[in-house]
């Protein structure tokens, strides 16, 4: 599914990938943990097309493409899904309009003609329910006054309805209280699926105990240090990120 | 008087008279001041009606709202020129104004509010005009418990260019104003936005914002001068302006939910300039 060879990547001049390589099959789950500036968010980041990073060498195929040549809408729409840490609040775009747009071009992509209002609102409706997105916020601005859990949870209902090949979930722990990461972690292990992979980004081993990684992987300094199965998270919870150095 | 209105779009009740006529029907009205205005419009007490009241050629008009009454004035243009309108509201009167500039050329909006007790103004200006617009509106509250919203959006391109310049003057304490203006200027676009607030001394309790912010593309330009002059303690204002040009996260996180540049781009805008064109919808309906 995605092959990350020796990618070395800057931003603002300093370097924060390293020589990073990942192979990430179908169907797998990885996590990638990490202190903070390890360069997680920012392997997300460069994954999702972002324009602020300069690929210094490396290369990166995405189901037998090249990623890095694929303007960030290209990705999307090919299957690369990134959940932000931090959700934007667009005022004045609402959020059902946002995803009706927004699946009925990932429709198209797939050959598929759009969804007309009603039709689209009974998948979404389903969708909704998968995740357990509150169905009051639907028709407010995109994450305008939703809390922290529920601007995570709006970017799994996007997860769920653009059934990406690839989604790369970036701290969608953070901020969450026990019960919202709890109905976070559930939502994202529903939508484990064939032909779908995840990369899990995340700190602590706590949102582990609700979707089972098939790999773990320790990120610093902008590449990845050590990997193992899920114990290794346990292992990383108990001794800090220091014993991997 | 030149014949200006559609007269089936003149609310049951209401006649337009030409200035001579009203200076000898309402001496009151017009005495120890001069008046240019073309036409005068007498709303009786209690006058309500969902009808709309549209102009689209150029015209000078003066209003009087009685107390009690209700009014929603449209403006617009078809041709280029200058819109003029001075409203003076009684006791508990009500005017929706809103202007919709799509008309090339020049086209100069002004407009004069004279706001007494527990009057309430809503005025919404919207310009994507292909030319110059120049707006100044003024307001001066004369009674307590009055109520003044002024909005104003623009979305420009090319070389067009606008003015706005609005006062807001506070005479009477226990009233509120609030001012937000937004606008989006692209390509080779230019914008200016002077507002004032000004609180006389005796006007306490007074609540008064103002709000002026722009997203600007490319090689264009926007200015913004918020203003504010208070007399009197026991007053609530503020004023903030902002000049900024789009975001690139807002941009990247749309990008990566598949829409491409331009759409995103456009959805941007549209979300920034949302909250003045839905407000716009509250009075023009289904002209927006």
């Amino acid at each position: 599914m995605l092959i990350i060879d020796n990618l070395e990547v800057s931003v603002d001049d300093k370097k924060v990938l390293n020589g990073l390589s990942l192979k990430v099959g179908a169907n797998e789950v990885h996590a990638i943990m990490g202190p903070n500036g390890a360069g997680k968010s920012s392997l997300s980041n460069v994954l999702a097309g972002h324009p602020s990073y300069q690929i210094l060498s490396g290369s990166v195929t995405f189901k037998e493409e090249n990623l890095l040549e694929m303007e960030p809408n290209q990705r999307a729409l090919k299957g690369v899904f990134k959940s932000f840490q931090y959700p934007l609040e667009i005022a004045g775009l609402n959020t059902k309009e946002f995803l009706k747009e927004s699946y009925n071009l990932h429709r198209k992509q797939k050959g598929l003609d759009a969804l007309s209002s009603g039709a689209f609102e009974a998948v979404l409706g389903e969708k909704m329910e998968m995740v357990k997105f509150n169905p009051l916020l639907i028709d407010r601005d995109l994450h305008s006054n939703f809390s922290g859990g529920e601007k995570k949870k709006s970017e799994i209902l996007q997860m769920a309805l653009f059934e990406p090949s690839l989604a790369i979930l970036d701290e969608t722990d953070s901020g969450l209280d026990i019960d919202a990461l709890k109905a976070v972690g559930q939502a994202i292990e529903k939508l484990r699926a064939k032909d779908r992979s995840i990369i899990l980004i995340t700190h602590y081993q706590r949102l582990l105990d609700f979707i089972q990684p098939d790999v773990v992987h320790v990120m610093q300094n902008g590449k990845i240090v050590r990997s193992g199965n899920k114990d290794l998270a346990k292992i990383l919870e108990a001794e800090g990120y220091e014993s991997s150095s | 008087m030149k014949a200006l209105l559609n007269t089936n779009l003149i609310p049951l009740g209401l006649e337009f008279l030409s200035i001579e006529v009203a200076k000898k029907m309402f001496p009151l009205f017009f005495e120890g001041r001069e008046s240019d205005a073309e036409g005068f419009l007498f709303v009786p007490k209690n006058f309500s009606s969902k009808e709309l009241l549209r102009i689209s050629e150029p015209s000078k008009y003066e209003i009087y709202l009685s107390k009690g009454s209700e009014l929603s004035w449209v403006v617009q243009p078809i041709q280029e020129g200058a819109f003029e309108l001075r409203a003076y509201l009684e006791e508990g009167a009500s005017i929706k104004r809103a202007s919709i500039v799509e008309q090339k050329g020049s086209i100069q909006l002004k407009t004069h509010y004279i706001v007494k007790k527990s009057a309430r103004v809503l005025h919404i200006g919207w310009v994507e005009a292909v030319g110059k617009t120049q707006e100044t509106i003024v307001a001066t509250i004369e009674g307590e418990g009055a109520e003044v919203d002024l909005r104003g959006g623009w979305h420009l391109c090319e070389r067009e260019t606008i003015g706005v310049n609005v006062l807001v003057e506070h005479k009477s304490p226990y009233a509120r104003s609030n001012q937000l203006f937004k606008g989006v200027v692209l390509e080779s676009a230019r914008s200016s936005f002077e507002g004032s607030i000004y609180v006389a001394k005796g006007a306490h309790k007074t609540e008064s914002f103002q709000k002026n912010n722009n997203v600007v593309f490319d090689q264009a330009q926007a200015k913004t001068s918020p203003g504010i002059q208070v007399y009197h303690d026991d007053v609530k204002a503020s004023h903030g302006a902002t000049v900024a040009k789009p975001s690139k996260e807002d941009e990247f996180y749309l990008l990566s939910r598949g829409f491409d540049q331009q759409r995103a781009k456009e959805l941007l805008i549209e979300s920034f300039l949302g909250e003045i064109k839905g407000s716009l919808s509250t009075i023009v309906g289904e002209l927006v």
